[in-house]
């Protein structure tokens, strides 16, 4: 639950950040390119985070699953 | 006058019947060991996959040495109460297993139904909790899509929204997991053991 919370506090801070500098990125087919290298940065930075937060919360319900079929076998 | 050899009479002991001694005994032990073997065997199967090992545990030395005992007296009576005694016990173990493994049974129906109900919670809590899918924003952060301001701010009340669920959602587990374990503890201790185990194996159970 703590790393769904963590997904969600951290997706807040992208869209507040994407808010706060409308007109300083434009989107483009490779993604979002920002006027300003901090602001890539910053950017990249979060997006890190929200990837690997997305990744173990993916792990988690893969484990969650295969437990739950484990023990539903062992029964 | 009595004469001095005659041998004294016994009463006939109408119980006591000795079974034949030739090779018809001899057919008669082999088909009730036959019918024993089976008798064990279908008792064994009323027992669910998965119980095997508890089986072994509650009923193995009853199954093992219980069959050399009763397989030893079937070889050394010599009498149809023998034979009586050796059918008794034989009913009796295999109904004690029969038994054992109906029981396993119950219980692996009511494990089924519990966890099939933990599944159909958990289905639950993803559905609720899919109004809340970011989607947009990774689409929008991969390239695909322009997201409007108002957008945005719509995903960023979403995140906040998904915060305040999750904590209903967390409350509504720690419950849920409480009165599960309670559920299952009721029906059997081993299973109660491995919902534990997946418990702690399965930190995070509300999927995005």
């Amino acid at each position: 639950m703590k790393l769904t919370r963590d997904y969600f506090t951290e997706i807040e801070w992208l869209t507040e950040f994407l808010i706060q500098r409308q007109r300083r990125y434009r989107v483009t087919s490779q993604g979002l390119v920002f006027d300003r290298a901090e602001d890539a940065k910053a950017f990249n930075e979060k997006i890190d985070a929200v990837a690997r937060l997305q990744e173990q919360l993916n792990e988690c319900t893969r484990k969650a699953e295969e437990a739950l079929r484990q023990l539903s076998a062992a029964r | 006058m009595d004469e001095p050899h005659s041998k004294p009479t016994l009463p006939p002991d109408s119980t006591v019947v000795p079974i034949r001694d030739s090779s018809g005994g001899a057919w008669i032990r082999i088909v009730l060991v036959v019918l024993h073997v089976a008798m064990l065997a279908a008792a064994i199967a009323l027992t669910p996959a998965g119980y095997f090992f508890e089986l072994g545990y509650y009923v193995g030395t009853v199954l093992l040495f219980g069959t050399l005992l009763v397989w030893f007296l079937l070889y050394s009576v010599r009498t149809r109460r023998g034979v009586l005694v050796f059918c008794a016990l034989a009913l009796t173990q295999a109904g004690l297993i029969a038994f054992i493994g109906m029981r396993f049974r119950t219980e692996n129906r009511a494990v089924q139904q519990i966890m099939a109900e933990a599944i159909q919670q958990r289905k639950e809590w993803e559905t609720q909790m899919r109004p809340f899918s970011m989607d947009p924003l990774f689409e929008m952060c991969s390239g695909k899509r322009q997201l409007s301001s108002e957008e945005l701010q719509e995903l960023h009340t979403r995140a906040r929204a998904a915060e305040t669920k999750l904590n209903d959602l967390e409350s509504a587990e720690i419950h849920w997991v409480a009165e599960i374990g309670i559920r299952v503890a009721a029906v059997s201790p081993g299973a109660a053991r491995d919902f534990r185990v997946w418990i702690a194996a399965s930190p995070s159970r509300i999927r995005l």
